[in-house]
């Protein structure tokens, strides 16, 4: 569970004027502001291509900004150490299929303690207190009894959940996910956005990449509509839409993936949505 | 970290090597004993005295320091380019020294000047390989590998036509250079100092090495300046490889197994990888070098050789004990 250390101020997440570029290409996203405060749960929706990741790779620091600049308590990101920034944010990337050979493989324990990397000096050691975290963010994901297996021995599923562990042990004030649900069966899904529901209620901003609006409605505070640069949207090129989610309906989604979708309840009075 | 079988292993290493150093000075033709050793290299001991502190002794630590070097260059690579077939040799580093050697040997230079020439052909190669594999867009391990082994075939292929056209008298020489041969090491402290310089500046690096073995992206999100590291280890490995190679010649084997053999017994953490590396190395060569000088007696054969010969079958043992 979050112990809500390392940070005590809310924090707060800002974007001005970015603009997101491939090399010399149309801009994906063209001019986007945007703010967050502490408790926010932004979804980030898009089609193949949009630039869905390169907007994440950007607002988490880790690739510089061709014009624009991203603001976490008033301090540009992009001036920070990378060791600041990793204090500040937390980034789960998207798994690359055979990112890791085989030669070069470490335990689960191991892998999820990476996540103290930034909280701990060159010259210190991993002490008792980071080994409870490291168990209590694997409990947290249910790979507990697995510590002491090789990473490269997990599922797929399973070396997804180890890699949200590690972001939990790194419990940044800001986390940013690239499809945090990929590989993860229903009920892994669902466990994992509240697990993170829970962290934006403790006053964690979540940023997360998804591709299922009816999950984005269900647990998301914000939504942001990345068109990118396909003349299909008739939206014009590069152009994006930040708004509460209540801003994702069936005719947006309709623009946003160029395909028909309609809106229906569930028995619970759950928004869904079905591509025709 | 904290496993009593890590602390024993490491204890174990640290004895293998004080034994391979000590085998070093007791055998060959000469015979010395103990009794013969703590007078030597006190400065006494007479005729087996000088026997040992002025060839074995050198030859022995040149041969431990290169070990050391080329087993932490390989430890290094294989986590920079993220492929377990990355040693020191393929950043072309030992075909620009061993190009560079083999034309100061054609021109008919040896002792000093030929060692130059093979650290100043390393040094070349390396900048070769550095601004190819940085000339367009950002740092990409797969292209510094392709570029390495480019510039590495592209020098094989030049020290195959020197050869061929080499008189006979040098022939034998240029061999033995290509080979690994550590009877021109009569100075061991260069290659010592930068293996210890090596070491000082690799541990505290360790823990974001562990972090960049996990993919350069997740890297950088935990707050590692993966673009400095990159090229510091670069420059690094560059050197140690060019002042082992210029040392002891270009001894394969090492720096492409010994981290292999250091992660199946010791796992992946670099904090203890590193080290014992460095030892496992360091003794695997001294080993070597002392049998190749001992074995034929009074024929000297190249080190290399035998490295190969004694540590190809250990590895093939240890990887199919671990996937069986």
């Amino acid at each position: 569970m979050s112990t809500g250390r390392e940070f005590s101020t809310p924090a707060t997440f800002e974007v001005r004027d970015l603009t997101v570029q491939l090399a010399n290409d149309e801009p994906l996203c063209q001019s986007l502001s945007f703010a967050l405060q502490a408790g926010d749960c932004l979804a980030i929706l898009g089609r193949n291509g949009a630039g869905k990741t390169t907007l994440l790779h950007q607002l988490s620091g880790i690739t510089p900004t061709q014009r624009g600049s991203v603001w976490v308590n008033a301090h540009n990101l992009h001036q920070q150490t990378p060791r600041q920034q990793a204090q500040w944010r937390g980034l789960l990337p998207q798994q690359v299929s055979g990112g890791m050979s085989e030669g070069l493989d470490c335990s689960v324990l191991e892998a999820a303690l990476t996540g103290r990397h930034p909280f701990i000096n060159r010259w210190q050691q991993e002490n008792e207190a980071d080994y409870q975290l490291g168990h209590a963010a694997l409990t947290e994901v249910g790979l507990q009894g697995l510590e002491s297996r090789r990473v490269n021995t997990l599922s797929g599923g399973e070396r997804q959940r180890l890699n949200l562990a590690t972001l939990f042990v790194q419990n940044a004030p800001i986390m940013l996910l690239d499809e945090p649900l990929a590989h993860l069966d229903l009920h892994h899904q669902i466990a994992v956005l509240e697990s993170l529901q829970r962290r934006a209620q403790q006053g964690h901003i979540v940023i997360m990449v998804l591709h299922d609006p009816a999950l984005a409605c269900r647990y998301c505070s914000h939504t942001l509509l990345l068109y990118g640069n396909d003349e299909i949207s008739n939206v014009g090129i590069g152009n994006a839409e930040f708004g509460p989610i209540s801003l994702v309906d069936a005719a947006r989604l309709s623009q946003l993936y160029g395909h028909p979708i309609q809106e229906i309840r569930s028995a619970t009075n759950a928004r869904v949505f079905i591509p025709d | 970290m904290r496993l009593p079988r890590h602390i024993a292993l490491m204890l174990g290493l640290t004895s293998l090597a004080f034994i391979s150093l000590a085998w070093a000075l007791l055998a060959g033709s000469s015979v010395a004993g103990w009794q013969d050793v703590w007078p030597a290299l006190n400065g006494g001991g007479g005729t087996a005295g000088e026997v040992i502190r002025t060839l074995r002794l050198p030859r022995a630590l040149a041969a431990f320091a290169c070990g050391g070097l080329l087993a932490l260059s390989g430890a290094l690579l294989q986590i920079l380019l993220r492929n377990p077939l990355a040693d020191p040799y393929v950043l072309g580093v030992s075909g620009g020294a061993s190009l560079a050697a083999l034309l100061a040997l054609a021109v008919g230079w040896s002792g000093w000047a030929m060692q130059g020439s093979a650290f100043v052909g390393a040094l070349i190669a390396m900048l070769l390989v550095f601004a190819l594999a940085h000339r367009r867009g950002p740092w990409s391990s797969t292209r510094m590998l392709l570029t390495g082994v480019m510039v590495a075939s592209l020098c094989s292929a030049c020290i195959a036509l020197i050869l061929s056209l080499a008189p006979d008298a040098n022939l034998r020489g240029m061999l033995y250079w290509l080979m690994g041969d550590a009877s021109q090491a009569e100075h061991p402290l260069i290659a010592l100092s930068v293996l210890l310089l090596g070491v000082t500046i690799t541990l505290p690096l360790a823990r974001e090495l562990n972090l960049l073995a996990r993919g350069e992206i997740s890297a950088r999100a935990l707050g590692v300046n993966v673009t400095h590291l990159s090229r510091w280890v670069f420059v690094l490995t560059s050197l140690m490889t060019a002042i082992a190679v210029t040392t002891i010649g270009a001894v394969g084997f090492v720096g492409l197994a010994v981290p292999h053999v250091t992660r199946f017994l010791l796992g992946h953490d670099q904090r203890i990888v590193l080290p014992a590396s460095v030892l496992l190395g360091g003794s695997l060569l001294t080993c070597a070098d002392t049998l190749a000088r001992t074995l034929l007696d009074p024929v000297q054969l190249p080190v290399g050789v035998f490295m190969a010969l004694i540590g190809a079958p250990l590895f093939l043992w240890l990887l199919s004990r671990r996937f069986a």
